[in-house]
C-alpha cells in the first residue's frame, strides 16, 4: 500500500509539473513574441536571455541554439530594415518552441 | 562524454529505484503490463543517455509516469478480478482428454508441436500420459498428468 501511495504522489507531481511547465514556457514564448511584434527586439532578447537557462531543461538543445543564434543577431547597430528580418526569424524560432510545448492534438499525434 | 556517463549513472539510480517501487518479478513471471513497462523503461532510458541534445527530464518524467502507472495498475488488478482478466487474460486449455482445443491454440498462436514439445520437456513420453495442458497467464504451460501418481518432475519451463 505504501508503494501505491508513493506512486499516486509521483503521478500527481509529474502531471502537475508537466502541465504547469508547458503553460509557463508557452506564456514566456507569448511574451517574447508580443515584444517582437511591438518592435521591442532588445527587450525580447533580454527576456530570452533571462529565461533561456530554465527553458533549456525542457527543450532540445538544437531548438535553444536556433533561438539563441537569432537573438544574438539582435543588436543596437542592426539597421531598421535588417531588424525586421531578424525579428521575424527570432519570432519564428520562438514559435517553434511554443509549438513543441503547446498541448494540442496535433502535437500528441 | 562526461555528460553521458553522468546521465547513465542518474538513469541507473532512477531505474533501480523505480524497479524497487514496482517490485519486479522475474522475466518469466511477468504479466503483460509489466513486460510493456519494462520494455518502455529501457527504451526511455537509452535515448537521453546517448543523445545529449535531449534534456534529461524528457527521459525522467516519462520514466516516473510509467513506473507509477504500473504500480497503480498492479494494485487495481490485484483488487479487481475483472480488471485482472481484462489486462492479463485467463489461463486457457490447449489440450484436454486426448484432444487439442483448436480454437484456443489459434487464440494463443501455439502449434500442436509446441504443446507436444512442452510435454516432453516436462518429462512425459507423449500426450497419452497427459490429461490437460493449460497456458497460464505468465505464458508458461502447466501440465496435468493422466495418472497423478505418475507425475514427473515438472520444471515448468
Amino acid at each position: 500500500m505504501n508503494n501505491f501511495i508513493v506512486a499516486i504522489i509521483i503521478l500527481a507531481v509529474v502531471i502537475v509539473f508537466s502541465v504547469i511547465n508547458s503553460i509557463y514556457i508557452c506564456s514566456v514564448c507569448d511574451d517574447i513574441t508580443a515584444l517582437i511584434d511591438q518592435n521591442k527586439l532588445d527587450e525580447a532578447k533580454k527576456l530570452w536571455e533571462e529565461k533561456k537557462d530554465y527553458i533549456s531543461y525542457f527543450v532540445r538543445d538544437a531548438e535553444i541554439d536556433v533561438v539563441s543564434s537569432e537573438a544574438e543577431a539582435i543588436g543596437s547597430d542592426t539597421p531598421i530594415e535588417d531588424g525586421e528580418a531578424v525579428g521575424m526569424r527570432f519570432r519564428e524560432a520562438i514559435g517553434e518552441i511554443k509549438d513543441t510545448e503547446e498541448f494540442s492534438l496535433t502535437n500528441i499525434f | 562524454m562526461t555528460i553521458t556517463v553522468v546521465r547513465a549513472f542518474i538513469f541507473y539510480i532512477m531505474l533501480t529505484a523505480m524497479m524497487k517501487l514496482m517490485g519486479k518479478r522475474q522475466i518469466g513471471e511477468m504479466q503483460v503490463s509489466e513486460l510493456v513497462t519494462t520494455v518502455l523503461l529501457s527504451e526511455l532510458a537509452v535515448l537521453p543517455v546517448t543523445d545529449t541534445d535531449i534534456p534529461i527530464l524528457h527521459g525522467i518524467m516519462p520514466l516516473l509516469l510509467i513506473s507509477s502507472i504500473e504500480v497503480i495498475v498492479s494494485l487495481i488488478s490485484q483488487k479487481s478480478r475483472n480488471f485482472r482478466v481484462f489486462l492479463n487474460g485467463e489461463p486457457i486449455v490447449l489440450f484436454e482428454n486426448g484432444r487439442f482445443d483448436e480454437d484456443n491454440l489459434l487464440v494463443a498462436r501455439i502449434s500442436t508441436e509446441d504443446v507436444e514439445a512442452q510435454v516432453r520437456i516436462n518429462g512425459f513420453k507423449d500426450l497419452g500420459e497427459v490429461q490437460r495442458v493449460m497456458l497460464e497467464r505468465t505464458g508458461k504451460m502447466s501440465i496435468l498428468p493422466l495418472d497423478s501418481e505418475a507425475m514427473p518432475n515438472q520444471s515448468g519451463e
